[in-house]
């Protein structure tokens, strides 16, 4: 199989100097469910948000369906972005929309300014939002203003706007971190599922081991802006987590990590 | 509980009492400084009263008719200058808060534009365009426009600047256009905010534009003003009256369209 997603030695250092990737690669192939681990800081965020470009690495290439992302047009980029679903910790709704308004969002960029100014989703892009809000349970909350919604459903909207986009490959930074249990284990259901059912791949971040190795066909670990990890879910053992998860030596922020480590350790 | 409750009492009247002796002192400082002197205000109090009382009261029911399309006309240089206001101070906004602007440069210079103009009141370009264009409602629509620019722009790039970012970040990781970020992610966002400040700012201007139309603005001022002169106090009272209750009726239909539109 070819890979959709090829990651080189990307690297990021933000405008106040923090090296948040020291040099990534890795290679996603069609239908593959990676799970990105590691602590808070460790640098899950700023790479999955350098492969749809919501910023750019300083350093490094990422190619998607064999186009290099960094040399992309403003054009070229609404193409690979319409492709690349993503899907965020605080659901990232527009509060004040219906959930049916906020799920045809995922059609602006198959849409002219034009088109998408007026809200001219046309009837095949409609009925097509209906049917992914059914796919997640959520077709009786079709009309409700996304602010009514609670956590999960919020992400189950969320889910739907990624799935409304069509992609080959879903990004999902930390879906869960803001969820109790019960929620969590729906909206990993349901996004685990329509994945699986319709071949698209998906990187997700998560926080919490057991999730990662319940739904995982890879896992990725992250440790200080680097992958200390990459395999089989079957293969990462108990010292393999606690190398993802062991605090570096230059950490500052300790108190603020305390928890994540204790999260993660509970297995 | 007695114990925390006594000294805290003590407390309060320690601070009720420095406040009154201050405020008392900087009475008479100020008094001095100025040379005013309260016995004067004492002695013409009556005087005055009974200008108030005998002059301008009662109000002149019959002057209602002659002022109604005055205060028509203030009521519309009101709405047609917030709504003006508003849609120039959008387009301003939009180019200098933070998340939407094109870039650094062009949002320093608005906002500098913007705090210049907050400076000069309304009234201030009254009384600059009456020798330009003459007495009248013209005037009246151009300082009340120019006067609610500079406010409006601050407050709507505040409003701009307080919508969550995730939207934004969500819209544009669909592959959303510049213009599709801004109508479907921001918009939504602000809309209220917007709106609230559009209706607060129209309540402003029926109140500015009273006082602008007495500086040859038009309006229900102009008619003030111009019966003042002509020393019919009665008719002058009926058409601020006229204005309370205007100004009353706007705040309270605004308050509801903001509750609706939350
Ligand atoms: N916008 C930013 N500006 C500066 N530093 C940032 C920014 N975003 C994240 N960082 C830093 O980059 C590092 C990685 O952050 P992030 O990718 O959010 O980690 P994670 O998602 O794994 O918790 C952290 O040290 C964080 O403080
Ligand atoms: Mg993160």
């Amino acid at each position: 199989m070819e890979s959709l997603l090829s990651v080189k030695d990307v690297e990021k250092v933000y405008d106040n100097g923090t090296r948040a990737l020291k040099g990534v690669s890795f290679e996603l192939k069609e239908g593959e469910f990676a799970v990105i681990i590691g602590r808070s800081g460790a640098g899950k965020s700023t790479l999955l948000r350098c492969i749809n470009r919501l910023i750019s690495q300083s350093r490094g290439s990422i190619v998607f369906k064999g186009i290099k992302t960094e040399k992309a047009s403003k054009n070229e980029l609404r193409k690979i972005r319409r492709e690349i679903g993503m899907i965020f910790q605080h659901y990232n709704l527009i509060d004040r929309l219906t959930v049916i308004q906020n799920v045809l969002h995922g059609r602006l960029g198959y849409m002219s300014n034009f088109h998408g100014i007026f809200d001219l989703y046309n009837r095949c892009d409609r009925r097509n939002a209906l049917r992914i809000l059914e796919r997640v349970g959520m077709e009786k909350e079709t009309l409700k203003r996304a602010d009514q919604l609670s956590g999960g459903q919020k992400q189950r909207v969320g889910i739907s706007r990624a799935m409304a986009q069509n992609p080959s490959l879903m990004l999902a930074d930390e879906p869960i971190a803001s969820l109790d249990p019960v929620s969590s284990g729906v909206v990993m259901d349901s996004l685990h599922n329509i994945c699986k059912e319709d071949g698209i791949s998906a990187i997700v971040s998560l926080h919490q081991v057991d999730f990662a190795i319940k739904y995982a066909s890879r896992i990725i670990g992250i440790r200080d802006g680097l992958i200390v990890y990459d395999g089989d879910p079957k293969d990462l053992t108990e010292s393999a987590i606690k190398e993802i998860y062991k605090k570096s030596p230059d950490d500052r922020m300790e108190n603020k990590d305390e928890n994540d480590e204790e999260k993660a350790i509970a297995v | 509980m007695q114990f925390t409750y006594i000294p805290l009492k003590k407390e309060k009247s320690l601070y009720t009492w420095t406040g009154v002796f201050l405020v008392l002192f900087t009475a008479i400082i100020t008094g001095y400084v100025t040379q005013f002197d309260i016995r004067e205000a004492v002695i013409v109090l009556p005087g005055i009263l009974d200008f108030i009382l005998v002059d301008f009261l009662p109000p002149a029911l019959k002057a209602v008719p002659d002022f109604m399309t005055s205060l028509l006309d203030t009521l519309c240089m009101a709405i047609i200058s917030t709504t003006t206001g508003a849609v120039i101070s959008m387009f301003f906004a939009l180019l200098c808060a933070t998340p939407t602007t094109p870039n650094s440069i062009v949002k320093l210079v608005i906002r500098g534009f913007a705090s210049c103009l907050r400076n000069i009141p309304g009234l201030a370009w009254a009384i600059i365009f009456v020798p330009a264009f003459g007495i009248g409602k013209t005037v009246g629509l151009l300082a009340l426009t120019l006067g609610s620019l500079g406010s409006m722009i601050r407050f709507f790039t505040e409003t701009i600047e307080e919508v969550d970012p995730g939207g934004i970040e969500a819209v544009r990781s669909v592959g959303g256009s510049y213009w599709q970020v801004l109508k479907s992610g921001v918009l939504p966002q602000c809309f209220p905010g917007i709106i609230s400040w559009a209706l607060y700012n129209l309540e402003l201007n029926i109140r500015a534009s009273t006082i602008i139309g007495m500086v040859g603005g038009g309006g229900i001022g102009f008619f003030i003003q111009f019966n003042i002169k002509l020393f019919r106090y009665e008719y002058a009272t009926m058409a601020i009256i006229a204005v309370a209750v205007l100004v009353l009726l706007t705040e309270s239909i605004s308050k509801k369209i903001r509750e609706r539109i939350m």
